[in-house]
């Protein structure tokens, strides 16, 4: 029901496109590429041609095939975040709201404290103790957007804990767990949904950024931020090249968020469409009146 | 049937005690029409959440058919309310259905927590009380925002009559109603208690506990100051508070008192 | 204008938006007359007001009918016109009397706020102008609530204040729209008493507009029955209340003689005034 809705509108399919093609490049990224992404496929600093769409880089590789494989860890990257995020973050978000007093203090000042980190300089910081593996980078990026699904999940959970609707059902003798699988579940899962496919994206832009500044991939293996920031050195010889892997980042991150958007939207449709009408034949109130 | 003996409820703030009902006794006999007249801050929400075991009270007994409510223990608690013999319906229908659940499904939720009815059968009879309460089939899978006021008034209604219960307490069921509605309400209302459903109306509007009501207790911060039949209570009203409830009310014939009444009567119980 | 002229005359007025709001709704004030406005959800009333009021939102079109305000045409108003109505001859008070406020303002604030731009008052004086305001609506304790936030008060103590600022403007018309609706019963009529006593003292004329047939009759001298946008009956109060002709208003009759108090009075109640 909810795909259907997102199938509807044309930035819904357009996304949905994206988002699958990008799986798939992410997936089959090397057995697609023309060229292997780490051998000289021809001369250095090429512009875009017939047999190599994106030109070449400065040491002659092929530019479009090291995206089509760079393509695989730049995904899973912001996938491993938003799941580090999501298992970090969830738990301790409904447990905040049924645990009593003092575990929603900690948990609430911890979270706070966390997403007052700046967490491109915590990854450099980390990368720096921990050597220059991508994978304790990517953990602690997921550790340090956490508080967004804790935010998430605890204001579902607090918004049915205190709802009449909750009351009714115990009023009624449903158990706990009735109630929570009727009632709360389904109004969590979708807000989580969201929640993911936007983490999604903010991963992909933390990766690009920290192999952007060379953080975690080893070159020569491609990264899309790794060749972002190649293609960003040679710029004055070869103006286009930067272009690609900019467009591929900004088609990714925009595929994801417009799906979030819409999986959101789908989930209150009925209820929007109820209250345009409703507010479309009853007056507005008076704004600026003395 | 129900006794409410002597309860005192109240919580504990940082500034100390502070008591929402004191010594409030209420009795609703079998297939008895009662209404609990109050206004904000009487605390007359409290009482039926003492009654409903929400809230605890302090002191006091609370007891249906002789069985003490107040000190059922977690699963003794919603065995009781498994069995169906109080229901409860809310004033405010946006939230106490849930807004995700079409309301063909809200409203047969108790027959399904309470007894191993199939759904199919639980479905046909929600249909049924539709038919009854007026309401259209196509509303089954609408949600409670796509409803009218009165549409989501008669559901929770239906939701909370689908067992047939010993006992239903309403709160505020009239206010967000039309005319039209508010009619057939009271008449559906009315209809209950001939086969047998004692009701149990708070609210702050006394028309209401006339249309429907035999007897009336009032209730002005957190104390039981009248208890009479309804009709007594509305010609020839005892406490000030009683006298300024009746003298409120909207009226066409205009018997009520005068605003100089009313103003003194203020001034006695020291409101205004 | 002559003092015999209504000060409001609404003529044939139709007004729509996607679909018609009113048809054809004529309705007057005279000046010292309250007239009632009894309507239901849907009816159209409180756009019929915010059009006399000029604060029509965006979407509802003026399809036919005029709106005389004082004698003059107020489809030739512009916004200064309408400001300076709105400062000086029209009072307003509708329902949820705290949306009206601002919640980080107090009581004073919102006092000063008016005198400081509507009526250039020098500072010294606003707050004994403020205060003489309260208690002109029977607030007790008038110093201490100027001193109060919104969420510091009660809903009849709010709403009360809104009509003490409408009152500020010293309006020749009052216009009170489902003002009492939210409020519990005893301070509804501590409200509507209000009311009265402003018709009674001063000679303020005033619309109001309720769904509830009691409150209107209570105070008004001619009343306008509204439904779905078309004006079902009009005339003196208790020729209505007493000859009802159409099925909607004996229904709205119903609601209090079968449905309500009056049902069981008719006896007058003897109540004593201590």
């Amino acid at each position: 029901m909810k795909l259907g809705y997102v199938l509807r509108k044309r930035t819904g399919q357009l996304a949905l496109v994206l988002a699958v093609g990008f799986v798939v490049i992410g997936f089959f990224g090397s057995a697609l590429a023309p060229y292997g992404p780490l051998d000289a496929s021809a001369a250095p600093l090429a512009p875009p041609s017939t047999s190599h769409w994106f030109g070449t880089d400065s040491l002659g590789r092929d530019i479009l095939s090291r995206i089509l494989a760079g393509a695989g860890i730049s995904l899973l990257g912001g996938v491993l975040v938003s799941l580090v995020a999501f298992f970090v973050g969830t738990i301790p978000g409904i447990l905040s709201v049924y645990l009593g007093r003092v575990f929603e203090w900690a948990s609430l000042r911890l979270m706070d404290t966390v997403i007052a980190l700046p967490f491109l300089i915590v990854a450099v910081a980390v990368t720096a103790l921990l050597g220059n593996g991508l994978i304790p980078a990517l953990v602690v990026v997921g550790v340090l957007v956490s508080p967004i699904f804790y935010r998430v999940a605890r204001s579902v959970a607090l918004s049915s804990v205190t709802a009449d609707y909750v009351l009714a059902a115990r009023l009624y003798g449903a158990s706990t767990y009735w109630v929570v699988s009727r009632h709360i579940l389904p109004k969590l899962i979708p807000a989580l949904a969201v929640t993911f496919a936007n983490t999604v994206a903010a991963g992909l832009i933390v990766i690009s950024s920290l192999s952007f500044l060379g953080i975690g991939v080893q070159p020569p293996a491609p990264t899309w931020g790794g060749v972002l920031a190649e293609t960003l050195g040679y710029i004055s010889r070869s103006p286009l090249a930067p272009v690609f892997p900019s467009v591929f980042i900004i088609a990714a991150v925009w595929a994801f968020h417009a799906l979030a958007d819409l999986l959101r939207d789908a989930e209150t449709e009925p209820v929007r469409r109820q209250t345009t009408a409703a507010l479309a034949s009853s007056p507005l109130s008076i704004a600026g009146k003395g | 049937m129900l006794e409410v003996k002597n309860v005192d409820v109240s919580y504990r703030s940082r500034r100390g005690r502070n008591d929402v009902l004191t010594d409030v006794s209420v009795t609703v006999g079998a297939g008895e029409a009662v209404a609990i007249i109050g206004e904000s801050g009487s605390g007359k929400t409290t009482l039926a959440r003492a009654i409903l075991g929400v809230v605890k009270p302090r002191s006091g007994e609370i007891l249906f058919e002789e069985r003490d409510l107040v000190g059922l223990r977690g699963s003794e608690r919603t065995a009781f309310r498994r069995s169906g013999q109080i229901d409860y319906v809310f004033q405010d229908t946006l939230q106490s259905l849930d807004p995700a659940v079409p309301v063909g499904d809200s409203v047969i939720e108790p027959v399904l927590v309470r007894s191993k009815t199939s759904r199919a059968a639980a479905v046909e009879r929600g249909r049924e009380l539709f038919d009854r309460f007026g309401l259209s089939q196509s509303l089954v899978d609408k949600r409670p925002a796509q409803l009218s006021g009165g549409q989501r008034q008669r559901v929770g209604l239906i939701r909370a009559l689908i067992q047939r219960p010993k006992l239903l307490i309403l709160d505020e069921p009239l206010s967000a109603l039309d005319a039209a509605n508010r009619a057939s309400t009271i008449d559906l209302l009315t209809g209950l208690t001939g086969h047998g459903t004692a009701l149990l109306l708070i609210t702050h509007d006394i028309g209401s506990a006339a249309a429907i009501t035999e007897r009336t207790y009032v209730l002005w911060r957190g104390e039981i100051v009248e208890e009479a039949d309804t009709a007594q209570l509305i010609r020839d009203p005892e406490h000030d508070y009683s006298k300024l409830l009746v003298g409120s009310a909207g009226s066409l014939l205009r018997h009520g008192s005068s605003k100089e009444a009313r103003q003194a009567l203020r001034r006695r119980l020291e409101l205004t | 204008m002559s003092v015999t002229e209504p000060l409001v005359a609404v003529e044939n007025l139709s007004l729509a938006a996607e679909a018609p709001i009113l048809t054809d709704v004529s309705i007057t004030l005279e000046r010292g007359r309250v007239l009632g406005i009894v309507g239901e959800s849907g009816s159209g009333k409180t756009l019929l007001v915010k059009a006399i009021l000029g604060v029509l939102p965006g979407g509802v079109r003026k399809t036919s009918g005029t709106i005389e305000l004082f004698g003059e045409d107020a489809g030739t108003f512009e916004a200064k016109k309408w400001r300076s109505l709105w400062t000086s001859r029209l009072g307003a008070v509708f329902q949820d009397p705290g949306s009206y406020l601002n919640p980080s303002y107090t009581v004073l604030q919102h006092f000063n706020e008016f005198y400081r731009v509507a009526l250039k008052l020098p500072r010294g004086e606003r707050r004994n102008r403020a205060l003489l305001a309260l208690q002109a609506v029977n607030i007790r304790d008038a110093e201490q609530v100027l001193t109060r936030y919104r969420h510091e008060l009660s809903g009849g103590t709010l709403q009360r204040i809104l009509i003490a600022l409408a009152l500020a403007r010293s309006p020749d018309v009052l216009i009170a729209d489902e003002a009492t609706t939210a409020l519990d019963v005893t301070v509804e009529a501590e409200v509507l008493d209000l009311i009265s006593d402003l018709r009674d003292d001063g000679d303020m004329s005033i619309i109001v507009v309720s769904h509830d047939l009691a409150v209107v009759s209570r105070l008004a001298d001619d009343v306008i029955v509204l439904r779905n946008g078309v004006v079902v009956e009009a005339g003196p109060t208790q020729r209505l209340l007493s000859a009802p002709k159409s099925d909607y208003l004996r229904l709205l009759i119903d609601s209090h003689t079968k449905y309500g108090i009056d049902r069981v009075a008719g006896h007058p109640q003897a109540a004593s005034a201590g």
